[in-house]
C-alpha cells in the first residue's frame, strides 16, 4: 500500500492515495507488476542512459521536438534518466503521481503539444522493448521479458493518463479564467444620460449570462433613477428561443421597476428569428439604431434633440422618408 | 388582525405596504381598497412595495387584480418601488406588468398618474 499523503494540488486536478489507487485498479496494475519491474530495475536502470541518448537523437531529427531540446540536451537527459529511473522503480504512489503531474505540467506551460509528448513517450516502450529483448532474461527466457514488458506498459500508460490529464485540467483552467474575463465585460451599464441607460448586448446570451445582465442591470435602474433603458442588440450574432426570452424578461422586469424598455439594432436576421419563434412583440418597444433609441429616450424623459445645421449632419433613412412625406 | 391603512391624498389613494404580504393581508388590501373607492372615487391608486422583499405569484395576482377592479371602478393604479430581487422572480415566473403601471418611487407614480391624465 502507498503511504497515505495528503492530496496533491493540481488545480482541479486531485491526485490523492484514494485516486492513485482508482487509476492503478482501472489500469489493473497489481503488487506483482510492481514487484516485476522492480526485479529488474538494475537491469532497466542501467540501459537508462542509453535509452535517453537515442531519445534525444530522434527529437533531434524532428523540427517540432528539436526547438524544445536545443541547448539544454545535456541538462534533459539527466532529468529524463531521473524520470525513466522512477518508471522503473515499480512503486507506483502519489509522489510517483505528483512527478509525472509536474512533468506534465512543465510539458503544457512550455506548449509541447500531447501528440509529440506521446510519440516520445512511445519511443521509450521502443527502446526498453527492444533492450529487454536483446538481454539477457529475453534471450534464456522470453516469456518472462514479455510479462516485464506488459508490467511495463502498464506503468507507461499509468503516466499517459496522469500527464493528459493535467494537460486537459491546464486547458480547462485557462478557459475558465477566459470566461470568467469576458463575463467582467459583458454587461456594462452605461448611463448616457440622467435617467437614461444604454445597456450594450455583445456576443451570445446564455441563462447564466442573462441571469448576470439582469443583475447588473436592475440595480442600476433603481439607483441612477432611470426612466428609459435602452438595449442595443447590435452586437448579438444570433438570436435563439432561449436568447429572446432572457432578453424579453429583462425588458418586462425593466417595465415592472417602473422604466421604460427600448430595444434597438434588431438586424433583419434577429426580426425573422423572433417573429418565427412566433413570439409575442407587441409589448416591446424597437428602434432602429441606437442613435433612434437615445432620441427617444431623451424626448421620453423631457428633452428634444435639435440639430443645429442641418445641412453638415446625415439625416437618417426614416428622417428622410419623414422629411420627404 | 393586521389591515395595511389606506390614505387618501387629494384623488388619489395612497397605499405603503410596510411588510412581507401574506395571502390574508393582500386579501384584505384588495377589499379595503375597493371599499374606499366606493365611498369616494379616486383617480389614482398608488400601491408603494419598496420595503417588500418577498412576493409571490398569489400577492402578485391579486395586486394585478387589485388594479384591474379599481380600473373597473375609475382608478388608474401605480405599483411604485418593486425591489429588483423582486422583480427578477416575477419575470422569472413569466408574471407581466398588465393591467397596472409601474414606477421607481412615489414620486414617479404620481407623476405617471398626472401624465395619464393630461392625456385622457
Amino acid at each position: 500500500m502507498p503511504p497515505i499523503a495528503p492530496p496533491v494540488p493540481a488545480g482541479g486536478l486531485s491526485l490523492d492515495a484514494s485516486e492513485v489507487e482508482r487509476r492503478k485498479a482501472f489500469l489493473s496494475i497489481t503488487a506483482e507488476d510492481e514487484r516485476r519491474i522492480a526485479g529488474h530495475t538494475e537491469f532497466l536502470s542501467a540501459a537508462a542512459r542509453k535509452i535517453a541518448d537515442r531519445f534525444y537523437e530522434h527529437l533531434g531529427r524532428f523540427p517540432e521536438t528539436a526547438g524544445f531540446v536545443q541547448g539544454r540536451v545535456e541538462q534533459l537527459k539527466r532529468t529524463q534518466a531521473a524520470y525513466f529511473q522512477q518508471l522503473v522503480e515499480g512503486r507506483i504512489d502519489t509522489a510517483y503521481a505528483e512527478v509525472r503531474a509536474h512533468v506534465g505540467r512543465v510539458h503544457e506551460r512550455i506548449g509541447l503539444a500531447p501528440k509529440w509528448y506521446l510519440g516520445a513517450f512511445h519511443l521509450y516502450a521502443q527502446e526498453a522493448a527492444g533492450l529487454l529483448k536483446a538481454s539477457e532474461l529475453g534471450q534464456k527466457d522470453p516469456h518472462a521479458a514479455w510479462d516485464v514488458m506488459l508490467s511495463l506498459l502498464k506503468s507507461i500508460f499509468f503516466d499517459v493518463g496522469v500527464t493528459i490529464d493535467v494537460y486537459i485540467d491546464a486547458l480547462l483552467r485557462t478557459t475558465k479564467a477566459q470566461e470568467e474575463a469576458l463575463r467582467e465585460l459583458s454587461a456594462p451599464v452605461i448611463e448616457v444620460w440622467d435617467q437614461v441607460l444604454v445597456l450594450p448586448l455583445v456576443g451570445t446570451m446564455d441563462t447564466r449570462r442573462a441571469q448576470e445582465v439582469s443583475e447588473s442591470l436592475l440595480p442600476a435602474v433603481v439607483e441612477k433613477r432611470a426612466r428609459v433603458v435602452i438595449i442595443d442588440i447590435t452586437g448579438l450574432p444570433v438570436m435563439d428561443t432561449s436568447t429572446a426570452h432572457h432578453l424579453f424578461n429583462a425588458a418586462r422586469a425593466v417595465e415592472l421597476l417602473g422604466a421604460t424598455t427600448i430595444i434597438t439594432g434588431v438586424r433583419p436576421a434577429i426580426a425573422q428569428t423572433i417573429v418565427g419563434l412566433g413570439l409575442e412583440t407587441s409589448a416591446l418597444r424597437t428602434q432602429a439604431r441606437l442613435a433612434d433609441g437615445l432620441r427617444v429616450a431623451l424626448e421620453m424623459t423631457g428633452r428634444t434633440v435639435i440639430e443645429r445645421d442641418r445641412r453638415a449632419k446625415p439625416v437618417s433613412a426614416p428622417a428622410r422618408a419623414e422629411q420627404e412625406a | 388582525m393586521n389591515r395595511i391603512p389606506v390614505l387618501r391624498a387629494r384623488d388619489v389613494l395612497l397605499v405603503s405596504v410596510q411588510t412581507d404580504l401574506d395571502d390574508q393581508l393582500v386579501q384584505s388590501l384588495q377589499e379595503d381598497v375597493l371599499a374606499t373607492l366606493d365611498k369616494r372615487p379616486a383617480r389614482g391608486v398608488v400601491i408603494d412595495v419598496s420595503s417588500v422583499s418577498v412576493v409571490d405569484t398569489f400577492t402578485a395576482r391579486a395586486i394585478a387584480q387589485t388594479a384591474q377592479m379599481a380600473q373597473l371602478m375609475g382608478a388608474s393604479t401605480v405599483v411604485s418601488g418593486l425591489q429588483p430581487a423582486v422583480v427578477m422572480t416575477l419575470t422569472e415566473m413569466g408574471f407581466t406588468a398588465r393591467g397596472f403601471m409601474t414606477a421607481l418611487d412615489i414620486d414617479g407614480a404620481l407623476d405617471a398618474l398626472e401624465e395619464q391624465h393630461g392625456r385622457a
